[in-house]
């Protein structure tokens, strides 16, 4: 237990320092903002693989990540 | 984990039914996929599935508005038509034809950095219903370079038997956490780490399929009342500028895209998934898209293709059998930006097409005793705009 | 809570801190000055907009909200331009063809300022989409609209109105 949150400290602190600048000014998210650098841009097609996966495999989810995006108001 | 029809069932009909809940709570519910206010859209589309002897295919639609400031409401609907004589059932039963509903009601509340959604999803069809309802939240930091997103669902589901009153209806449900972080390492770069729980409990096996004895013999499943996995996934997206003179230079000409998810669970399936996707703009209007994903498993603890009759836990479902998948896709889509048609602007249409190839290592087809392989054909249309 | 718990729970809480919002140029300062070509073709000085009230405003073709914004500026420059309004639109695409496609389907009359290297974005330290300063006669920042929501439009009605009165 111990270990482990020490573990969780540093990759916390590790974190913090990285994220601690942030690399991306809001109008430089041009590229950001398009569709083709989203995850799953199209909720019926995602929705569909999804679905044929999790009917052939034993795996289930991980793929649910939201973020990225415009960064508009 | 899937909810197949076994003997009368078999398969991938089912499966497709039941199962389609997780694909739900996964994907379509909870905050969309990035802090900020969503446009007002429709989306229909058609899905496809033929291979391994089932054929599922099907509309679904949904529709987006924002109704109050911050606020939007979404909507959704689809149908399954499944007919199927997949491996287990020609082998165990005999082919069938079924429908499942689904409908689908959600909600997004953006303040600030900090968006809010519910969802509720209900799913019917003759031997099985769901009932599935999820909150998550998404916050932005730093600039909105790092996302934070958090998510928790509950789904009740109602097993039953067709033609087998005496079967009745038995739970299983289903609860779900996940939470990730997004963050953007630099303007055309985006990485994300996921973590997801599934926690099921109830009747867990098909009520359709049998396990099979070392001489042959059908016997029925029996899987522990409870199952535990976890997921941790990491995915990244690299934008890279246009070469070519139709986008304009400096423009993003295309993407590519790597994900890679590890599994493993209290049943003892460890499984591994990479995949990556090439997304290039030939025009301005015109994106295509091409995609490989490769999926290795192991087997559950007390999955056989032959089991000995003495032991307690029995399956001989294929999706917790030891195996390999190979999935191979093209995408083609054409969006008219920046136009408007009256009432409707920026319309688009798309087809997904793919192939999918599984080689199973302890599985074999009962009527030839090889080991079985499959193949099937995805397809996806949609049509969708902004109103 | 044990120690270590108060050191993880400092440190998330220094990470939180640090994310707020930073708030770019902010009224009271005086609008930085700049020069730029427009997409008409002509050149635009703000030092020489002194005398009238600017609306200065960043945007760019992949923004949503911007592209809400833009048409309400338009009708907005009609009612007030006689008095003594300019609006000036900063665009960041880096395909400036991307604005002025936007621009013709909008019908936009006022200047657009194309700055694809976003050095105007840089100067005025621009922290969201869409972003617009309403500069006074005097060239001082008077006020500063993060986003455009339901309420804006109001907004900068009353803003103009009282700035005109100086």
């Amino acid at each position: 237990m111990r270990r482990r949150m020490l573990v969780f400290v540093c990759l916390a602190a590790v974190w913090a320092g990285m994220t601690g600048c942030a690399p991306v000014q809001p109008w430089q998210r041009e590229y950001l903002a398009d569709e083709t650098m989203q995850f799953d841009p199209d909720p019926l097609k995602a929705e569909w693989q999804q679905h044929v996966r999790e009917v052939f495999e034993g795996g289930r989810g991980g793929f649910n990540g939201t973020g990225g995006g415009c960064g508009c108001r | 984990m899937t909810r197949a029809k076994g003997g009368r069932a078999c398969g991938p009909g089912r499966r497709f039914g039941s199962v389609l809940i997780l694909a739900l709570v996964s994907i379509a519910v909870g905050p969309s996929w990035a802090v900020e206010p969503a446009q007002d859209e429709v989306e229909t589309g058609y899905n496809y599935y033929n291979g391994a002897g089932v054929t599922v295919q099907g509309p679904a639609v949904i529709v987006k508005k924002n109704v109050l400031d911050g606020a939007s409401l979404k909507a959704g609907y689809s149908v399954d038509m499944v007919s199927s004589a997949s491996i287990d059932v020609v082998t165990q039963a005999s082919p069938y034809r079924e429908t499942r509903q689904e409908y689908s009601l959600g909600t997004d509340i953006l303040r600030g950095d900090t968006l809010i959604g519910m969802d509720y999803i209900d799913s019917r069809e003759s031997d099985y219903t769901s009932d599935t309802l999820s909150i998550g939240a998404a916050h932005d930091l730093f600039d909105k370079n790092v996302t934070f997103n958090m998510k928790v669902a509950r789904s009740w589901n109602l097993v039953g038997r067709n033609n087998d009153p005496s079967f009745g209806w038995k739970d299983f449900n289903r609860t779900m956490y996940s939470t990730g972080i997004t963050q953007s390492l630099t303007p055309r770069w985006l990485i994300q780490f996921n973590y997801e729980l599934t926690a099921d409990a109830g009747l867990i096996n098909n009520p359709y399929r049998s396990a099979m004895t070392l001489d042959g013999a059908l016997v029925p499943e029996n899987y522990p009342d409870a199952r535990t996995g976890q997921a941790w996934a990491i995915r990244t997206s690299y934008g890279f500028p246009s070469g070519s003179s139709a986008i304009g230079p400096g423009g993003l000409g295309g993407s590519v895209q790597m994900d890679y998810r590890y599994y493993r669970d209290t049943f003892n399936v460890v499984s591994n998934t990479a995949k990556v996707t090439l997304q290039r703009y030939f025009a301005p209007d015109w994106l295509g898209g091409i995609f490989y994903q490769y999926y290795r498993q192991g087997a559950a603890s007390f999955y056989g293709d032959r089991l000995p009759t003495n032991q307690l836990y029995k399956a001989r479902d294929r999706d917790l059998s030891e195996y390999q998948d190979h999935w191979i896709g093209l995408t083609l889509k054409f969006k008219l930006k920046q136009t408007t048609w009256g009432l409707i602007s920026n319309p688009y249409v798309q087809i997904d097409s793919s192939l999918m190839i599984y080689h199973y290592d302890d599985f074999t087809d009962p009527r030839t005793d090889a080991l079985y392989s499959q193949r099937a054909y995805v397809g996806h249309t949609s049509f969708g705009f902004n109103y | 809570m044990n120690k270590r718990g108060k050191i993880v729970s400092f440190l998330l809480a220094l990470v939180f801190v640090a994310a707020g919002p930073a708030l770019g140029a902010a009224p009271g300062d005086r609008a930085p000055d700049f020069t730029g070509k427009t997409l008409g073709g002509g050149n635009v000085k703000l030092s020489e907009l002194r005398g009238r009230i600017v609306l200065l405003n960043f945007w760019g073709t992949w923004c949503a909200p911007c592209k809400e914004e833009l048409p309400y500026f338009n009708r907005l420059y009609v009612k007030y331009k006689g008095v003594g309004l300019e609006i000036l639109a900063v665009n960041v695409d880096k395909v400036t063809a991307q604005a002025v496609g936007m621009s013709g389907a909008l019908g936009l009359t006022f200047p657009v300022v194309p700055d694809p290297s976003g050095h105007l974005f840089d100067l005025y330290q621009i922290r969201s989409m869409p972003t617009t300063f309403v500069v006074g006669k005097d060239g001082m920042i008077r006020f500063v609209h993060w986003g455009f929501g339901p309420d804006d439009p109001a907004r900068y009605d009353s803003q103009i109105k009282s700035l005109l009165k100086e």
